[in-house]
């Protein structure tokens, strides 16, 4: 199959060894790459119950048919694994070059197994593999160790690392790479620090060989031109960064504020996309092959806060501030920064800040653990918090272990806003109620990324829905999950579906496999890839009553605002959702469905 | 008088970001912008009665297209919130 090499790399850390091996191609042309390829060989090479940071656990590093290719956006890479942070299946995507590099070596997936004996890295040499002792880099930052890893190999060697927060198994641990860019949620650094698996480094010369060259191009310079006739991937996404969305979304009343306590921030300007353009921007910046460009090149020049670096973005931007009611900008700014360096999902991160500020409001957790005051609104201990988080030292040690772990050890659980232990993004579900299904039902935990109905709920992309309507959205919701599995799995950005659809994708995905899809199959392998992910989470024990959502989301109502009154109505959309999907009352999935998408 | 807050690009095309502006319905508003900014500006949202393509409108938060389109009345307290939904660039700029 084009796009692809036909090989695997297999990494026992436990032996220290390296095999090269060839991938199959029917497992190749049934999940395509990326995605669903690595969900697939996860599922077959792991028992669903494995302790997730034990060396029985597995992580593979997966990248799609279009990754390395001149396919716009063509440098995606998947992190896939079993969370310690949720018991779920984890799958965490990321962009920068590492992506294209790991294929440049010649390889279509990277798997580890095992544990090694002592830290160590991979370094991948073009076709030569080693595992070196990572002894010299153990401790220090992600941008400390690419800097130092890449004079030990190549000057231009491509890096993902994790950072000290994954060397310490926090569960809120990601794997950073080209310094700024993450593999964020599932705390799947964590499972790369429980490997004592410090850094991949690649450096590769081998092209990615495409079945039909020209028509491929074809197919690539079609869409090279409608992203950039796009308003949003050729116009907002450039200039502003995600980061437009606070505004728009405060507008809307729904942007989570102070622990999902409001809809709407006072604040939001202050840490808006556009304040951002105006005050810290430096410039934009692109990801391999990419011709959006929506990364922020960033740099605080004055204060306390004084640095350089790339963020906030609106999630990030989101989480550290608005989440925990800090509208200063430049301690956000710092707060991102640290997270990048320490290897933190900043979302995770931000929302266990949020979770123990209000447990500290309301009294429950003492001053005495803490060592100072931690109330919304205050910059100064956001920082210091999240940097105690990233070396687990003192209370930090609790808070890198994400929001859950912290409301549940006092005696308040129900404070933890999120999914399956994994925190909510910046999109309140009682204002959008697709997103509240969503957030319930992604197989990962609670995300925005798995079907982010806010295209058609503020968007109108495709069409424009009511946000605070349910009519709908189930069958909204499974098309949007069902076409991002695929999209994940071909290695180009999720970012390019505001300016193309699949209908686009598939061709560029065709003439670069030669594999005789049809777009029809593109979607049902979606679906199928969607359906697997299930079955390895009904296997781990989680069931449909975790497709639920906290107390507050169900039964509080905002307090304010254009969305005054609003809960998430999620029981009036998870029947037809299940019904959707072809899967019984209890969420799982009926043996027809998994007949029909070769699952059984 | 209604508070009008402009977003993205819009707040350089209009040089500002918020604006007062009395009016009894959104047609009646965006026409006003016209006086208010300029009708340069009034052009980029709003043209032959009908909103331009990717202007979005929301009144106290509310798209217009769920409420009564441009005939959604304004009253003295009301917020109207004007983005692009995609955000674009303000032309030459």
């Amino acid at each position: 199959m084009g796009g692809l090499h036909g090989q695997i790399l297999r990494v026992n850390l436990s032996k220290g060894t390296c095999k090269k091996e060839k991938l199959d191609p029917k497992l190749a042309r049934a999940y395509i790459g990326g995605r669903g390829l690595g969900t697939k060989i996860l599922s077959d090479e792991i028992n669903p119950t494995v302790d997730p940071l034990s060396p029985n656990n597995k992580l593979l590093m997966a990248t799609g048919p279009l990754t390395g290719t001149n396919a716009s956006t063509g440098g995606r890479y998947m992190v896939i694994t079993k969370s310690p942070l949720t018991g779920a299946v984890a799958c965490s995507n990321s962009g920068g070059y590492i992506g294209a590099e790991i294929k440049f070596c010649g390889y279509d997936l990277i798997i580890f197994e095992g544990r090694a004996k002592a830290p160590v890295y991979l370094w991948l040499n073009n076709d030569k593999v080693e595992i070196r002792p990572a002894d010299k880099v153990w401790g220090k930052t992600t941008h400390e160790t690419e800097d130092r890893l890449k004079a030990e190999t190549h000057e231009e060697a491509k890096v993902c690392s994790i950072g000290p927060a994954g060397e310490k198994l926090a569960l809120t641990a990601c794997v950073m790479n080209d310094k700024h860019r993450a593999a964020g949620r599932s705390g799947v650094g964590a499972v790369m620090g429980s490997k004592n698996l410090k850094a991949v480094v690649a450096k590769g010369f081998q092209s990615v060989k495409v079945a039909r060259p020209r028509e491929f191009m074809a197919a690539c310079l079609a869409v090279v031109k409608k992203l950039a006739e796009s308003p949003v991937s050729g116009g907002g996404l450039p200039k502003y960064g995600t980061p437009i969305l606070v505004n728009v979304i405060n507008a809307h009343g729904f942007l989570p504020t102070r622990n999902f306590q409001q809809g709407q921030f006072e604040g939001a300007d202050k840490v808006s996309g556009e304040t951002i353009a105006d005050t810290i921007l430096i410039r934009n910046k692109g990801c391999f092959a990419c011709t959006i460009a929506c990364a922020r090149v960033t740099e605080v020049k004055e204060g306390k806060y004084k640095g350089a670096g790339e963020g906030p973005e609106y999630e990030s931007d989101w989480a550290l501030g608005i989440a925990t009611g800090v509208s200063d900008l430049a301690a956000v700014t710092k707060a991102n920064y640290l997270c990048n360096e320490l290897g933190m999902d900043t979302i995770e991160a931000g929302v266990a800040v949020a979770t123990a500020m209000e447990l500290c409001e309301r009294g429950y957790i003492p001053q005495s653990d803490i060592g100072r005051p931690l109330r919304f609104g205050d910059g100064d201990a956001l920082v210091w918090l999240i940097e105690e988080m990233g070396y687990r030292r003192g209370f930090g040690e609790l808070v890198a272990q994400g929001g859950y772990r912290v409301a549940e050890k006092y005696g308040h659980p129900e404070l933890f806003m999120g999914v399956k232990k994994q925190a909510f993004p910046a999109y309140d579900g009682r204002g959008a109620q697709g997103m509240a299904l969503g957030y319930a039902t992604a197989n990962r935990g609670a995300c925005h990324l798995r079907g982010y109905t806010i295209s058609v709920e503020v968007f109108g992309i495709p069409k424009k829905m009511d946000p605070f309507a349910t009519q709908g959205k189930a069958e909204v919701s499974k098309l949007f999950q069902d076409v991002t599995a695929f999209v994940d799995s071909t290695g180009i950005c999720l970012f390019t579906t505001f300016g193309i659809g699949a209908e686009d994708i598939h061709p560029m995905l065709e003439h670069a496999t030669g594999a005789g899809y049809t777009l029809e199959e593109c979607l049902r392998i979606g679906e199928r890839i969607w359906n697997m992910e299930r079955l390895f989470n009904l296997k781990a024990g989680l069931t449909g009553k975790d497709d639920t959502l906290p107390p507050r989301i169900l039964r509080e109502g905002i307090p304010e605002g254009p969305a005054k009154g609003m809960v998430a109505k999620l029981p009036e959309m998870l029947p037809e959702y299940y019904k959707l999907r072809g899967w019984d009352s209890g969420g799982v999935p009926g043996k027809a469905k998994l007949k029909e998408l070769a699952l059984a | 008088m209604a508070v009008v807050e402009f977003l993205g690009d819009l707040r350089k095309a209009a040089g500002r970001s918020t604006l007062d502006l009395e009016a009894g319905s959104v047609s009646g508003l965006l026409a006003a912008l016209g006086n208010a900014i300029s009708v340069q500006f009034a052009s980029l949202l709003f043209n032959d009665g009908a909103l331009q393509p990717d202007v979005e409108v929301l009144v106290n938060g509310r798209n217009i297209e769920f409420l009564q389109g441009l005939e959604t009345d304004l009253g003295p307290t009301d917020r109207v919130t004007i983005f692009y939904s995609g955000v674009r660039g303000f032309p030459g700029g």
